[in-house]
C-alpha cells in the first residue's frame, strides 16, 4: 500500500509552515489549503482517495489517478470550471479565485523521487504530521481520529 | 514509481548547514544547490530539520532579487571607492557627538565587536543596539543578577515537569511546540501553565490559563514569586488570591520545571517581569528559566556593546537625542529600526546624513534622500558567532557565494577612514584649511540667523506668489532678506 500525509489534531499548533514549505517548494504558489475555523488552523491535505470524485467530476481529464495510486492535476488540461472542488467529499481542493488556478498536492513528487518525505511533513513544527503507510494508519486508527484537545477547546468556548 | 526525470536534481545537490536568526531559538537551516532550494536535514538537534514559516525567508535572504550588491546613493548605484568619498565628504561637517551608532541584534558577536571598536576609532559615542523595543527592556532586566537562577536548556525544557509560560510562545516560536507537547502529553500530571489575557496559539496545549488583565503579567509573576501577597496581586490582576497560591504551590512542588518569558512590545515592564522569572527560578530546586528574544543574537550583541562602550546611551535617550537635533547624522548597521514603523520615521526625517549598510533597501522612505546604502552580508555569506537564548554559543560559516554582499568588519575597516570632526583640524582627513573656512562659514551664518531672529519672523515668498500652494516646496523660497 502507498504511504499518505496523516494529521495527529492533537499536536498540530496552527503554525502554518506547512503551507509556508509547500509554497517554497511550488513557484511560490501554495499547494495546500487550510481550514477557515477560528478554533482550529488545520492543513487540509489531498487524500489521493482511491476512486477520485474530483477525477470523476473533471470534464477534460485534468485530474487522474495516476499508476503510482496518487491523484495528479495537469496544469495544461485544466480549463477552471472548479467542478474538482465541488465534487471533493473533504474539501481540500481551494482554488484560488485572484489567480485564477485550482492548486492540489501533488505529494512533493521530485521529494519522492529522492528518497525524502514530502515537504510539508520534513518541516512541521510539531510533529503533527506523518508520511506513513496507510495500513499502519488504519492499525491504530483510535489514536488519530479525535482530538481531544480540539474537543475540549470547541466545547469550552460554547459552554 | 515516480517519472525518472525528476531525479536529475538530486545529483549535484550538496547540502551545507547554517543557522537561522529569526528569533533566538537557533534553528538550523539547510540549504542545497548553492542556495537555491531549502533541504530539510534532520540532523540538528533544536529542531530537527522543522522549519516555522518565518524561518523559510531565510531562503529568500539568499537569493531573493532585491538583494543589494552594489552600493548605493539614494537609488543611484555607485562604486566602493565613490561611496567611500561621498561618505568621509558627508561625515566631514558633524562634531563626534552628533553622530550616532545603531547595531542590529541580528549581527553576529565578531560584527558587534567590529562596530564598537570603530566608533571608538572614530570617537563616536552615541552606540546602541537596535533590536525590539521590549527585548531591550528585558535584557535590562536580565542584568539584576539573582543567586541561583540558571538558563534553562532545551533538555531541561523538553524534561521538566511544569511549564510556566508568559506569553505567546507558539507564535514566536513554534518549533518549539514540539517539545511543549513532549512535555504535554508524555508523562501524566504534567502541567503547562499559561499566564497571557488573550486565547493564544500557547493557551491551546494549556492545562491551566491563568488570564490576567493586560499589562499585569510582573504583577502575576510577583505573586508566584511570594514578593508580593497574593491578595493585593488580585486586585491588580484579576485572578483570584487562592488561584495564584494554589499554581505557585504546584510550580513549587514539581520535580522540574522551566518558565518561559516571552518580551512583548505592548507589556509594560518586561524587565520586572524577568527580574521575577528569575526570582521564581531561584526558589525551589531544579527550576531553571528562558527567556526568548524576537532577534537572534540579542544576548550577544547587547553583551559585547555594553563591555566595550560601557557609557552608552538608552533607547529611548538616543530618540529623544534625534528628536532634538542633537544626533545629525546616524550609522545604521545591519537593518533600519524606522522600517514600517512611522512615529520613528518621523524622528528620522531630521537627520541629515544616514549610513546604511543592509540585506535589502530600506522600506523607511524617510532615510532614502540623502543616505548611502551598503551591500552587507548575512550569516549564509558571512558566518560568525552567535549566542542563543539558552546561553549556548553557536558558530556558522559561510556556505554561499557572496554576491557583491560584503562582511560587517570589512565594512567597518573602510569606515574608520571616515572621521566626523568639525572644528578639530587634525583629526580632519586632508582638508584642514577647508573646513577652516568652512566654519568660519557657519559661524557667519549663526550671526546672520542670530540678527535675522531679532529682527523678527522672515516671511518666505517664492517664485509663484502663491505661498500656500508651494510652500511646502522648499527649494522655491527665497529669502527676502537672504
Amino acid at each position: 500500500m502507498a504511504k499518505r500525509v496523516f494529521l495527529n489534531l492533537d499536536l498540530c499548533c496552527g503554525c502554518k509552515s506547512c503551507a509556508a514549505a509547500c509554497a517554497y517548494g511550488h513557484h511560490l504558489q501554495s499547494l495546500l489549503g487550510h481550514s477557515q475555523l477560528k478554533a482550529a488552523e488545520l492543513p487540509l491535505h489531498c487524500l489521493h482517495c482511491d476512486q477520485p470524485a474530483c477525477a470523476a467530476a473533471c470534464p477534460n481529464e485534468a485530474m487522474k489517478k495516476m499508476a503510482d495510486e496518487t491523484v495528479q492535476r495537469s496544469q495544461y488540461r485544466c480549463v477552471g470550471c472548479r467542478s474538482c472542488s465541488v465534487a471533493c467529499p473533504f474539501g481540500v481542493i481551494q482554488p484560488d479565485l485572484a489567480k485564477h488556478i485550482t492548486p492540489k498536492c501533488d505529494l512533493c513528487l521530485d521529494r519522492l523521487a529522492e528518497g525524502e518525505i514530502p515537504r510539508c511533513v520534513a518541516t512541521c513544527t510539531s510533529g503533527a504530521l506523518s508520511f506513513a503507510e496507510v495500513d499502519e494508519q488504519i492499525a491504530d486508527r483510535n489514536k488519530n481520529l479525535i482530538s481531544v484537545r480540539m474537543l475540549a477547546n470547541f466545547v469550552g468556548r460554547r459552554r | 514509481m515516480v517519472a525518472d526525470n525528476l531525479k536529475v536534481k538530486s545529483e549535484n545537490s550538496k547540502i551545507r548547514n547554517s543557522l537561522c536568526l529569526f528569533c533566538s531559538l537557533g534553528c538550523g537551516v539547510s540549504l542545497r544547490d548553492e542556495g537555491k532550494a531549502l533541504a530539510y536535514a534532520q540532523d540538528n538537534p533544536v529542531n530537527k530539520g522543522a522549519l516555522c514559516p518565518r524561518g523559510h525567508y531565510n531562503l529568500e535572504l539568499v537569493n531573493h532579487p532585491g538583494r543589494l550588491a552594489e552600493p548605493q546613493i539614494g537609488k543611484r548605484k555607485v562604486s566602493w571607492e565613490e561611496a567611500l568619498t561621498f561618505i568621509k565628504q558627508e561625515l566631514q561637517p558633524f562634531r563626534k557627538d552628533e553622530v550616532g551608532c545603531l547595531v542590529s541584534c541580528l549581527l553576529s558577536n565578531e560584527a558587534a565587536l567590529a562596530v564598537a571598536r570603530t566608533a571608538q576609532a572614530l570617537g563616536v559615542k552615541n552606540v546602541l543596539t537596535a533590536g525590539a523595543a521590549a527585548d531591550l527592556e528585558a535584557y535590562e532586566g536580565n542584568k539584576w543578577t539573582v543567586p541561583g537562577a540558571e538558563l534553562a536548556s532545551l533538555d531541561h525544557l523538553e524534561k521538566s515537569e511544569a511549564l510556566l509560560i508568559i506569553g505567546d510562545i507558539l507564535s514566536r516560536s513554534p518549533v518549539l511546540s514540539r517539545r511543549i507537547n513532549q512535555v504535554k502529553y508524555g508523562k501524566r500530571g504534567n502541567q503547562i501553565v499559561v499566564i497571557d489575557p488573550n486565547q493564544t496559539r500557547t493557551t491551546w496545549f494549556a492545562t491551566d490559563h491563568l488570564a490576567c488583565r493586560p499589562g499585569t503579567e510582573p504583577v502575576v509573576l510577583a505573586a508566584l514569586a511570594g514578593a508580593l501577597p497574593a491578595e493585593e496581586a488580585a486586585a491588580i490582576c484579576g485572578i483570584a488570591a487562592a488561584k495564584l497560591e494554589q499554581t505557585a504551590a504546584a510550580f513549587r512542588t514539581a520535580a522540574s520545571g522551566t518558565v518561559i518569558y516571552v518580551p512583548q512590545s505592548k507589556r509594560p515592564r518586561n524587565d520586572l517581569g524577568v527580574y521575577y522569572v528569575k526570582k521564581l527560578a531561584a526558589a525551589s530546586p531544579n527550576k531553571k528559566y528562558l527567556v526568548y528574544y524576537l532577534f537572534g543574537n540579542t544576548l550577544g550583541v547587547n553583551t559585547v556593546i555594553d563591555r566595550e562602550i560601557p557609557d552608552h546611551p538608552t533607547y529611548h535617550e538616543l530618540l529623544g537625542k534625534i528628536e532634538r537635533g542633537e544626533i545629525k547624522s546616524l550609522l545604521l548597521f545591519g537593518e533600519d529600526i524606522s522600517a514600517g514603523h512611522e512615529e520613528l520615521q518621523k524622528k528620522f526625517r531630521m537627520l541629515k546624513f544616514v549610513v546604511y549598510a543592509g540585506y535589502f533597501e530600506s522600506e523607511s522612505p524617510a532615510i532614502y534622500d540623502n543616505s548611502i546604502i551598503l551591500p552587507l552580508a548575512s550569516q549564509f555569506e558571512g558566518g560568525g558567532s552567535y549566542v542563543l537564548a539558552d546561553g549556548s554559543l553557536a558558530a556558522c560559516e559561510p556556505i554561499v557565494p557572496a554576491a557583491g554582499s560584503v562582511p560587517l568588519e570589512k565594512i567597518c575597516g573602510l569606515l574608520a577612514d571616515c572621521k566626523p570632526g568639525r572644528n578639530d583640524a587634525r583629526e580632519c582627513v586632508g582638508q584642514g584649511p577647508v573646513t577652516k573656512a568652512k566654519a568660519e562659514a557657519e559661524a557667519e551664518g549663526e550671526v546672520r540667523a542670530v540678527r535675522a531672529a531679532e529682527q523678527g519672523p522672515v516671511k518666505p515668498i517664492t517664485y509663484f506668489g502663491n505661498n500656500q500652494l508651494v510652500g511646502n516646496f522648499f527649494w522655491f523660497q527665497v529669502n527676502k532678506n537672504g
